[in-house]
């Protein structure tokens, strides 16, 4: 087994690969950073012809379009109601942005990709969001850091390190003011989110821990309700504008030992 | 947010608010822990012992044979590519004595924002964790500005 490395910039942000494979990985790297690259120019609103741009502007319907829109167009609705309207994939102009969503979910599409092509032994970091392989042996590491509120960072070197090995849980994903400033929005009242400065959840897929951690972020004040609602699937941290930080009852046995 | 969160620590029994003890001794709020990051040397444990931990240590088999000196490290170091994103320019120097990441210097670390005060924490975390707790690849929660310090490190370190 060998270690192998590959960083792929894509969707405006950058994907980074590790794992260990028998053979060459190069074939099925390749394959997959494709399956991200296809969603990009699928989904990309920064791509002036791509299908979503077209749809954003009114030259085209979703029933035009191909059928994976439909398809992004009905999980983003199935997730807006899970998560009791704090997720949506609409603009405040009511355009169809999923590019959370799509970026989630194809991280989930290029890992199968190495999946097909024998490696199993391997994590994605998408932008700050991490897919486990879920056939990962044992021998290989699940530790993920979480980087915490770059306010916090000025300040403190604060670092959480997560061991998921021996649970159910794939995947981490942040979302917070840190690194972007305030980019989420409430979705219920389309003001900037900013009650609370980084959620991160661990869940059994990247879609769940992903879309859960932008809805919890969005939900401000409200995130207990949805956190509660999602009990038994997640664990989550929250840091809140106050800099205090709280997490569900089984977050801490989460945490790698030092 | 304060009154809420209470009401998380209540609801959801969320207990005690996460203390930099229960987190780790890597991490640590504000409010809670005034020590230093650990070095890989830590001089407590960050847990308690298990309740059930046999209360003595098995007796060594065999005695343990001195290790033989270590042949003196040599001081190496090497600058990255300047890695140019969406904030700025950053660029590392990174120091090696042996296998042992001793320092990281930046050469360029520029971004707008206020954000080029994520650096220093970068490097800090680097520094911390060569004791590969964690794989820096595998780091949730940081973009951009991490982004590029990661490539800065592996182009750095790829030259060792």
């Amino acid at each position: 087994m060998s270690e192998f490395r590959h960083i792929e910039q894509c969707m405006g942000t950058v994907f980074q690969y590790l794992g260990y494979s028998d053979s060459s990985p190069t074939e099925a790297i390749a394959e997959s950073v494709a399956v991200l690259h296809e969603a990009d120019q699928t989904f990309s609103l920064y791509i002036p012809d791509s299908p979503l741009s077209r749809l954003a502007r009114g030259e085209t319907s979703i029933s035009e379009l191909p059928e994976i829109v439909s398809f992004i167009w009905d999980e983003c609705e199935k997730w807006s109601e899970l998560t009791d309207g704090w997720f949506s994939a609409m603009t405040k102009e009511n355009t169809f942005d999923p590019s959370g969503y799509v970026k989630a979910w194809a991280t989930i599409e290029a890992a199968k990709k190495l999946t097909e092509h024998g490696i199993s032994d391997f994590a994605i970091n998408a932008g700050g969001d991490i897919l486990l392989s879920d056939r990962a042996s044992n021998s290989f590491p699940k530790r993920i850091g979480v980087a915490k509120a770059k306010s916090i960072a000025e300040t403190t070197d604060a670092l959480t390190v997560l061991d998921l090995a021996n649970t159910d849980f794939y995947a981490v994903a942040t979302s917070g003011t840190s690194e972007r400033g305030e980019h989420i929005w409430n979705p219920k009242s389309y003001a900037q989110a900013n009650e609370l400065k980084q959620v991160t959840v661990i869940a059994k897929d990247l879609i769940t821990a992903d879309v859960l951690a932008t809805a919890i972020f969005a939900s401000g004040s409200q995130a207990e309700k949805l956190i509660t609602k999602f009990t038994g699937e997640i664990e989550v941290l929250v840091i809140d504008r106050e800099t205090e930080v709280f997490a569900t009852p089984g977050f801490s046995s989460l945490v790698a030992p030092v | 947010m304060r009154k809420s969160a209470q009401i998380i620590m209540g609801a959801l029994t969320l207990g005690s608010v996460v203390t930099g003890v229960q987190l780790g001794s890597t991490a640590k709020s504000n409010e809670f822990l005034p020590s230093p990051v650990p070095t890989d040397t830590p001089t407590d444990s960050a847990s308690p012992l298990p309740s059930d931990s046999p209360s003595t240590n098995p007796t060594p088999t065999t005695k343990p044979t001195r290790a033989p000196a270590p042949k003196p490290a040599t001081t190496v170091s090497h600058t990255s590519d300047p890695i140019y994103y969406r904030y700025g320019v950053v660029q590392v120097t990174v120091v090696k004595k042996g296998t042992k990441i001793t320092d990281i210097q930046l050469d360029q670390a520029t971004a707008t924002n206020g954000r080029s005060a994520a650096f220093s924490y970068l490097v800090q975390v680097a520094l911390s964790a060569q004791g590969s707790n964690f794989d820096q690849s595998l780091l949730s929660g940081a973009t951009f500005t991490t982004d590029a310090f990661v490539q800065a490190m592996d182009s750095a370190l790829n030259q060792f």
